[in-house]
């Protein structure tokens, strides 16, 4: 074994270990809750009933480090908008989950991001932001981070070169960057904790429940070398990622052949990802110091920011359009074979040329008409920035989760991923990049130039779209009336009274920004609904 | 076919804009010579002008239609001689439309509407109005 833990012996509970569900006796476990999933969502969730005199069963399907044969039962098919990762690759099925390989961009939602959007259907959270902001404050602690402060001109260490957009209409905001990997960071906790108990490769292959679907009586567990088992308990929380939450409740269809929280045929539907657009513009500026600011990291305090620029909530709703933010770069990616067309124009600008007949005649006239810095448009060879632009998933319907009739290893069906994008999206961005180029034309820095794709009144996205899919939103939604969304206010799946669902399937809009930070806080925020309901 | 749009588009337009500038500029060559010197006195390369008032002209049409009277706004005042700075005005006009939000996008390019209606008047630098060569 590469990791040390102690064996439990014939007894239904054995606290205070990491146990391998392969290598041990028992099949029967009995708890007061159950946890199923040990990423960033599941973690938090058992940390925080540590020394609280109730049984906590945390299961995870894999051990503690990548195996292929595990991380396979992720597979599954995509037939939608397919860019970026496919349906099994970011959601990992090891002790700690995402967290083993994220990136880590941490920043809150936004108000508006929770609000119902007369602009946008199916928006709208029946919570709002300050009922997570408690919890958003707690959750800095969790990954690592600094002060819960995300505008980027009220960190002092901030570098200087942030151009004066128009503040009622932009505003430049940071990522907080996490480095913490769950599973490394808390394996220990979990190991001491005198109630909890961790087992791995403990596959759930169903959550089995009375014949109104309205209580969970325990869920079968199922190993690769065949081992069968099952855990009993008061309550449980799915904490297995944005697909899997989904694809656990259609695959628990022992009452209800549609599954799980299912009558109104909502589980799935509303899923959503990030989509990140590399080239949606290029600004040529007279000077790309005057961007600094809004480019580089810096650190402070032991953690690293990374600025990005936000629309206000003015801009979104004048523009009718959904959440955005552009990261801006002075250098282009050059290996992709996609990104020709802005290399060409980078290389092109460093020779001191114009890549096309228009774009020269179009600088020429910039230059003539320009105010302030019109000396400098003429002498100047512009330089170039590149626009990196991610873009808020409408929530939609049609985008969904549902199961195929391909199987994993356990015989189960696989999940299939039918991710839709519209033209909204497209015009959110085009919006967003018509706005930088006013800003950049109003305070005389530059001119933006859109990308030729964005132009294109449709809905075809370029194939040097990269990293998108790989945010699982929105399967599993909160909404108030049942008829709308899978689960309550409190995580609560509406048919159900003692299933909870932890983690971005409970989001009902995606927002811009990446969603773990926003996990940690809705876990938390679950932790304590559950601690109430336990009497705790 | 956008081909064939775009020529009838600019065998057009010439006469939609000059019906227009020519309401309420003086018709003497005296006036339309100094308004056409005062406007190309803003550019040290007419062509490139002209290709994008071209281009503002095909892509937007139904904007570029009102081109004429809206450069007048702030061209009148130094034809006029209350003003003296056409170049201190157009700077102003242009911090305005992009401030407003009032904006054009031309092969990409974000201008202010401004300079694009500036371009498409010299679109017709080449046309003449009642006989008048602008």
């Amino acid at each position: 074994m590469r990791y040390s833990c102690s064996w439990p012996h014939n007894s239904t509970w054995e606290p205070t270990v990491i146990f391998d569900f392969r290598k041990i006796d028992q099949k029967e476990i009995i708890a007061d809750l159950c946890i199923i999933g040990a990423g960033a969502a599941g973690i938090t969730l058992a940390r925080e009933f540590d020394e609280l005199g109730v049984r906590v069963c945390l299961l995870e399907s894999g051990g503690l480090q990548y195996e292929p044969e595990i991380q396979a039962l992720n597979e599954g098919v995509d037939i939608g908008f397919q860019e970026g990762s496919t349906v099994g690759s970011s959601g990992l099925r090891y002790f700690g989950g995402s967290t083993n390989h994220w990136v880590g961009h941490c920043a809150p939602y936004n108000p508006m991001d929770f609000e119902s959007r007369s602009w946008v259907p199916h928006s709208g959270w029946p919570i709002g932001k300050e009922g997570l902001d408690p919890y958003y404050q707690t959750a800095q602690l969790l990954f690592d981070l600094g002060p819960n402060q995300y505008e980027l001109t009220k960190i002092p260490e901030m570098k200087s070169g942030i151009p004066a957009f128009d503040p009622t209409k932009i505003s430049a905001k940071v990522w907080q960057m996490s480095s913490t990997r769950f599973g490394i960071k808390f394996r220990k906790d979990l190991e001491q904790a005198k109630n909890i108990s961790v087992y791995l490769y403990a596959h759930v292959t169903e959550l089995v429940t009375n014949k109104e679907n309205s209580k969970v009586g325990s869920v079968k567990i199922r190993t690769l070398d065949g081992k069968d088992g099952s855990v009993r308990a008061r309550y449980f929380v799915l904490a297995c990622g944005g697909i899997e939450n989904a694809r656990m409740l259609l695959l628990s269809n022992g009452a209800s052949p549609n599954g799980i929280g299912n009558q109104h045929d909502l589980v799935g539907r509303f899923y959503m990802d990030h989509l990140r657009v590399h080239y949606a513009a290029t600004a040529h500026v007279v000077d790309d110091h005057l961007f600094d600011g809004v480019i580089d990291y810096f650190s402070a305090g032991g953690v690293q920011y990374k600025p990005l620029i936000c629309p206000t909530d003015r801009t979104q709703r004048d523009a009718e359009t959904l959440n955005w933010c552009v990261q801006i770069a002075k250098i282009p990616p050059m290996q992709n074979e996609g990104l020709d067309a802005a290399d060409e124009i980078y290389n092109d600008l460093l020779e001191g040329e114009w890549p096309d007949e228009f774009s020269r005649k179009a600088w020429a006239v910039v230059s003539d008409l320009s105010s302030v810095a019109r000396g400098l448009y003429r002498r100047y060879k512009p330089r170039s920035l590149h626009f990196l632009a991610r873009c808020e998933n409408a929530p939609n319907y049609d985008s969904r989760i549902t199961l195929t009739t391909e199987r994993d290893a356990h015989g189960q069906n696989k999940a299939q991923r039918n991710w839709l994008v519209t033209t909204r999206e497209k015009d959110t961005i085009r919006s967003a990049m018509r706005l930088m180029g006013e800003e950049i034309g109003r305070l005389s820095l530059g001119r933006v130039k859109l990308a030729n794709w964005l132009l294109e009144d449709n809905n075809f996205w370029p194939d040097y779209l990269y990293g998108g899919g790989i945010h699982h939103v929105g399967t599993t939604r909160m909404a108030s009336d049942p008829k709308n969304g899978v689960v309550d206010k409190n995580c609560r799946v509406h048919t159900t009274e003692n299933l909870f669902i932890a983690g971005s399937s409970v989001f009902a809009t995606s927002g811009y920004t990446h969603p773990t930070l926003t996990v940690g806080a809705v876990s938390l925020r679950l932790a304590d609904h559950l601690k109430s309901i336990l009497k705790l | 076919m956008l081909r064939r749009r775009f020529l009838v588009l600019l065998s057009a337009t010439p006469f939609c804009i000059s019906r227009v500038f020519a309401h309420p500029v003086n018709d003497s060559p005296y006036e339309n010579n100094h308004l056409k010197q005062l406007i190309e006195s803003l550019f040290t390369d007419i062509s490139s002008a002209r290709t994008v008032g071209l281009k503002y002209l095909a892509q937007h049409p139904k904007s570029a239609s009102g081109a004429i009277e809206r450069v007048q706004q702030y061209v009148s005042p130094v034809v006029s001689g209350e003003s003296s700075d056409l170049r201190e005005r157009l700077v102003k006009q242009q911090k305005n439309d992009f401030a407003s939000g009032d904006s054009i996008i031309i092969d990409g390019w974000v201008f202010a509407r401004s300079e694009a209606d500036l371009c498409a008047t010299l679109v017709h630098g080449h046309t003449t109005v009642r006989g008048n060569r602008l």
